[in-house]
């Protein structure tokens, strides 16, 4: 089963969705803050990250731009979580490198199809990568 | 319409950004904590505790909609559920 790094400082929705993600069968990984999220994305190697975009110490737009811009984490899906959902932030997340873009409350069937969706696309592009390395 | 011209009562245009995001967070949990127990209930199949944490659902949800609906002019992106019921209307 897939991945999933989530990056969130609230305790309480880190909490809340790693359980919900995890009880649908995903391995979850932890990140408190948007310099975290950068250092375990390039150690624990996810295959998709959970990004929300209001973190300490780096924030999520930050940190998916610098995900982005290096070579051994720029192929992960990165969806943004906001509970903002106000004008202009969907453009922000996608103009950061976010591959998609989810609000706060979370519909878990919703994003569970965003999910996956990404990792059929990712899954795809590693296919033809090694077809063409080969 | 300036500020000064605004009905007072309209909390469209007094209740700023922030406050909006803060109140969303909290509601985020309630939905999501509740939403894991509702599973788990049906899990196991006790379809008292069902019925009442669907109530909680329901509940959440629909302030969720007044929220949004008070706060349209602010919003967006309305993305839709899973069932495909929701809209996305930019304004």
């Amino acid at each position: 089963m897939a991945k999933i790094l989530l990056v969130e400082d609230n305790e309480m929705n880190r909490d809340m969705l790693s359980r919900r993600l995890v009880r649908k069968g995903y391995e979850v990984v932890l990140a408190c803050d948007g310099q975290a999220g950068v250092d375990m994305a390039t150690a624990d190697c996810p295959d998709i990250i959970l990004m929300d975009m209001s973190l300490p110490v780096l924030d999520g737009w930050e940190a998916t731009r610098r995900l982005k811009a290096n070579e051994s984490t720029r192929h992960v899906p990165v969806i943004a979580l906001t509970a903002h959902a106000m004008s202009g932030d969907r453009d922000k997340a996608i103009e950061a490198g976010c591959n998609d873009y989810d609000t706060k409350p979370i519909d878990l069937a919703r994003l569970l199809g965003k999910i996956e969706t990404l990792l059929a696309e990712a899954a795809v592009r590693k296919d033809s990568a090694g077809a063409s390395a080969s | 319409m300036t500020d000064g011209e605004r009905p007072p009562e309209d909390l469209r245009y007094l209740v700023p950004a922030a406050l909006l995001h803060d109140l969303r967070t909290p509601l985020s949990q309630m939905l999501g904590y509740s939403e894991m127990l509702l599973e788990q209930a049906e899990e196991v199949k006790n379809e008292e505790l069902v019925r009442d944490l669907r109530k909680i659902r329901a509940a959440g949800w629909k302030l969720l909609a007044l929220m949004d609906a008070n706060f349209q002019p602010l919003r967006v992106v309305v993305l839709e559920d899973a069932s495909g019921t929701g809209t996305d209307t930019p304004s």
